[in-house]
Parts: C-alpha cells; structure tokens; sequence
C-alpha cells in the first residue's frame, strides 16, 4: 500500500508541470491520496513537486552543459531539459551523472538541426564534466616508462597502454573548441554564462565552420582540466589506444602507416618498435600515457 | 558541487599532498558551515574561522580528482561532520547498498563526527528523483523508515541522524503528526535528530501550525545538530530553498530552539545562489551570537 502510494506520487511528481490535470489520469490518481493546504490547493501541491523536479534537472544539465544551454537559449534548453527528463529517468543517487545521455539524445532531436555542432558540444562538455571528478592515475615517470618498455617489449599481444583514467578523445567536424572557447571566463575554462553577449558573438563570427575537424583529447593533468588538440597522424594511434588495442595490434596499426612515419621521423630506424616508439615519446612527453596494463589471457 | 565551480590549476606539489594526512581533532561546536566548492580556495587561503564544516557528502562519494583534493586540505584543518541526501530512508525501495558502501568508504577516510540524512524518500521502483520527497505520517510508513534506519545504521557501525524536511503537500492517509512520526522513528530506531528550524517554521507557515509548540513536541535529547537556511517566499506557500540570508522569522525561531536545545552545533546552508564566504560568514557570526546566549543561559 504505501509503495502503490509513492509510487503514484512518484510518476506524477516526474510530470510535466504544465499540463492540465482535468486531462490528466496520472496527475487526477496523486490528488485523490492529498488534502489541501491552507493556503494551497491539493493541484498546487503537486505542481510545486513537479516543478522542484524539473528545476533541479534543469540546473543539473546547465552546470553539466553551460555552452550547449548558452548556444540554444533558455527556453529551449529547458525544453530539451523536460523531453531529456522524460525519456532518460535517473536509475542513480549521483546527480553528477544525470547528463550522461545527454549528448545522445540531442542528437535525435530533429528541431536542433540548425545547431548540428549541438551534440559534439554536449560530448565535448559531458568529457570535461567527467574529467572532473575522475579517478586520480598520474602520468608515467620516465623510469616507469623505461621499466615498463623492458617488459612490453617481449610481450606486446599481452599488454595495452592505459590513458589517464580521465581521457576522453572526442572528433567533431565543427570547430567546438573555438566555440568552446568563446563561452570561457578566461584560460582556466571557468565557464561564464554571464559574458558580454556581444563578444560571446564577436568571437563566434570569428570561427571559420569550413576549417579542419577538430581532434580533441579531454582530460585532467593532477588538478587542472585540459583540452588538448591532437594532430591527424596521432589520432589513429590514440583512439586505439583508448579502445584497448594490445600493442601488438598498435604495432600493426604503425607499420600500416609506416612509410608516413619515417618522413616525419628523421631518425627513424629499420626496427618495428622504433616508428612507435617515437610516437609514444611524444604521448609520454604530453603526460598522454599513464602506463600499461595486461590484457586477460 | 559541480565541476565549473573549482580550480583546474594547482600545481603538482598539491595534489602529491599525502593522502594519509593526519586528521583535524576537536570537537563539532557551535556554530558550522556547509562546506561548498566554490569557497574551498577562501577558506585554506585565509584559514577561516570556521569551527567545523558540514560536508555533502554525495558530492564527494562518486568519484576523485579536485573536490576530494580539496575536501583532505579541508579536512586536515577542521573538524567536519557529513549529511548526505540518497539513503532514501523513507522508500519502500531496498536500501542501495553501492551507495551506502561509498558512503561507508568516504566515512572511514575522512572519519566525521557523524552523518546525517532525510525524514523522506528520493526513489522508488529504482527511480531516482534527486528531490527530498514527503512521506505519509502513518503507522505503515513509520515502520517501514524505522527499518532502513536501523539497516543504515547496522551496516555503517554507527548511529545517524535524521533530518525533519520541509513539504508542501499533506497525504490523506496520515494518521500522525509530523512531530509523533518524527518522535517515534527516533525511539524506535534509536537514532539522533536533526532539527532544520528553516524546515519548521517553514511547514509551519505552508501546513499552518505554531512552529513554537512544533519545538516543544521534538525529542530535545536528541536533537544533536540544527539547520539554518534561507527560503523564498511564493506568497501561497514558502519554499526551502536554501538561496538565500535565514529570515528573521527563523532567527527569532532559532533563538527559542537554543533555549530550549542549548549547546546543539549548529549549520548554515546556502545551496543556491552561493554568495561570497563574506556573507555566509557573517551568517555564521549571528547564529553563533545566538548560540552563545542558549549556553548562557544554562551557566
């Protein structure tokens, strides 16, 4: 009896709070479990509920995507806000992961089709929301590396790199970290909904839409959250990386493009490893890599 | 706590601080903050006067990086009790133990004085609402609420406290007060109160009872820490918001509920609409003046 209870009040309260409960069966059940109050009418109880809820998503997806809610405006992102609510309820005590189907579910909304960088934006923020609070692995030492190649090296089948647990490698053929960008306080990314309108447009009008994809790498260097671009000839490497590719099959991947390699390393040698090896000296300068770990035989 | 409020910037000499740092001793009195992220940089750059902080524990119990950094700074300088908002104590849903083991964790790493949650429920069927919900004043309900308690408290070694919340609905089906149901739960559970006097005076206004007797009816024993908040007034009801300065009807409140309660520590919230330490600071300092005529009082 009393989960037939919360359970009705629950469905009415995840509601819409605009919508007419003379017309409503799920609103017109909760009302019969409520008395009035002196000063609220049983209806006007249940919409306080239903709008408490949307409210404290909406501001859970606007902390979570201050740039996409910027780009579309208030009333619109609230829109997206109670369809998203709607259709993705949260099976999770932790609000900090109430936006994870964000950026998939703007993608289906056919009336954000005049913002088609809408969901490479939410994938670009939803990276640096989960950056944030990300387990704490810090880059490999150069004497772990050292260790570490000494025992990879006769085993590559056997054993992957692992990226900073807070790694997240996100394409777009828009230029979103510019746009990005342009809703930033300062360098520090404090994000700033506040900015001059004015200048907000000034540096969007700015943005070239025909320039390059960008290739980005989010992720958290100790404290400091990083968006870094990545060059086109590291990408396949990373994102194979980030797949979990062994690094024999990493190895593969480098003799594929091997002939590029060795024009852009001058001392490349006639070794497998050695192209590779190159490139990770890079990964590894960059703090990119944070070790190795054995893959499940 | 969100991710755009906090530093991305420290230096690597920060965050190689030892984890295993030695812990802030002293006991939770008086007056107390609500630690938010968006004050961590006022607070150990100035070495606030602050005797303790009231931490929300959910937001440090998912995951690592900045918050935690900063909630073990804040925590090697001051005493620090928790309050959380998912047990969802008063659901008929089974207890989530994934959560309660996270919180379990954060307990035995930052060791607070003790941890508070709800009189209310925030899932059902698996559901989560991310909202303090209301339950019925019945027989049935208190059982089942009585129950989770005593589970929470079995499985994290230690006795909670649970909070009265503010509602603006009343269920046909109660058959108690607010004030039986919360005095029951806490003898059969066994468990402490927190008394949120925002939450008081603002039922009082929404549900029209005198917040006075309200006050008078609760187990004072037991009452072991208080709340003071803000609220925003709708002109039909008051909404507990937690936005803004405690209004003076609450601080008068407050002054009966430290004579009647001397010596109870004491937090302000401010969850929305965070202003400047300065200003919650100053709050702090009024709540303390009042506490310090409650413990007068009783000398």
């Amino acid at each position: 009896m009393l989960h037939d209870l919360l359970a009705q009040m629950g469905e009415a309260f995840a509601k819409t709070p605009h919508a007419s409960s003379t017309q409503n069966r799920v609103d017109e059940i909760a009302l019969q479990k409520l008395l009035p109050l002196p000063r609220l009418s049983a209806e006007e109880s249940l919409r306080v509920y239903q709008r408490n809820l949307e409210g404290s998503l909406l501001k859970a997806l606007r902390e979570i995507f201050p740039v996409c809610a910027a780009l579309v405006g208030e009333d619109c992102f609230r829109t997206i806000a109670r369809q998203y609510g709607e259709a993705h309820p949260s099976l999770h005590p932790d609000l900090g992961r109430r936006g994870d189907a964000f950026p998939s579910f703007v993608q289906m909304l056919d009336f954000l089709s005049s913002v088609p960088y809408l969901p490479d934006m939410a994938r670009l923020e939803l990276a640096w929301h989960q950056a944030f609070t990300a387990a704490n692995l810090p880059p490999l030492t150069e004497e772990a590396a050292k260790n570490l190649a000494t025992i990879v090296a006769q085993y590559p089948a056997f054993w992957r790199f692992i990226l900073p647990p807070s790694a997240k490698c996100i394409i777009s053929p828009y230029p979103i970290l510019q746009i990005w960008r342009a809703h930033q306080r300062d360098e520090s990314g404090e994000i700033h909904l506040e900015r001059d309108q004015h200048k907000i447009e000034s540096d969007l009008q700015s943005i070239h839409f025909d320039e390059k994809p960008d290739r980005l790498l989010v992720w958290r260097r100790e404290l400091a959250l990083r968006i870094d671009r990545v060059e086109p000839q590291f990408w396949p490497l990373l994102t194979a990386i980030e797949s979990g590719k062994s690094i024999a099959e990493l190895l593969e991947l480098g003799s594929e493009t091997k002939n590029t390699l060795q024009e852009e390393m001058e001392d490349a040698e006639a070794s497998d490893f050695e192209p590779l090896l190159n490139w990770f000296r890079e990964f590894f300068a960059r703090g990119w890599l944070a070790g190795c770990s054995e893959i499940a035989r | 706590m969100h991710a755009h409020e906090a530093s991305r910037d420290l230096s690597r000499a920060q965050m190689e601080h030892s984890a295993k740092t030695p812990l802030a001793k002293g006991r939770v009195r008086g007056v107390g903050l609500s630690l938010r992220s968006k004050h961590y940089r006022s607070i150990l750059e100035s070495g606030a006067d602050v005797p303790w902080f009231e931490i929300l524990a959910d937001n440090y119990a998912f995951g690592e990086g900045p918050p935690l950094h900063f909630l073990e700074r804040i925590r090697e300088r001051y005493p620090v009790v928790f309050h959380s908002v998912g047990m969802s104590l008063a659901s008929t849903d089974p207890l989530n133990f994934e959560y309660l083991q996270k919180m379990k964790q954060l307990i035995e790493r930052f060791q607070p004085e003790w941890v508070s949650d709800h009189l209310a429920w925030t899932s059902i069927d698996g559901r989560y609402f991310n909202e303090l919900l209301p339950p019925p004043f019945t027989e049935e309900s208190l059982n089942n609420i009585v129950s989770n308690i005593e589970r929470v408290q079995d499985f994290l070694g230690q006795r909670i406290l649970v909070e009265n919340a503010s509602a603006y609905l009343a269920f046909c089906s109660s058959t108690l007060s607010e004030t039986q149901f919360i005095a029951e739960v806490v003898r059969r559970a066994d468990c402490d109160l927190l008394l949120d006097v925002n939450n008081v005076y603002v039922n009082s206004q929404n549900f029209g009872f005198d917040p006075v007797i309200y006050l008078e009816a609760i187990p004072h024993s037991r009452v072991r820490q208080m709340h003071l908040a803000g609220y925003t007034d709708y002109g039909t009801y008051l909404l507990d918001s937690h936005g803004a300065r405690v209004s003076e009807a609450v601080w008068a409140l407050y002054e009966k509920a430290v004579a009647l309660m001397p010596g109870v520590a004491t937090c302000i919230e401010w969850d929305n609409e965070i202003p400047e330490f300065e200003v919650l600071f100053a709050e702090m300092a009024r709540a303390q003046a009042c506490w310090n005529r409650g413990e007068s009082r009783v000398a």
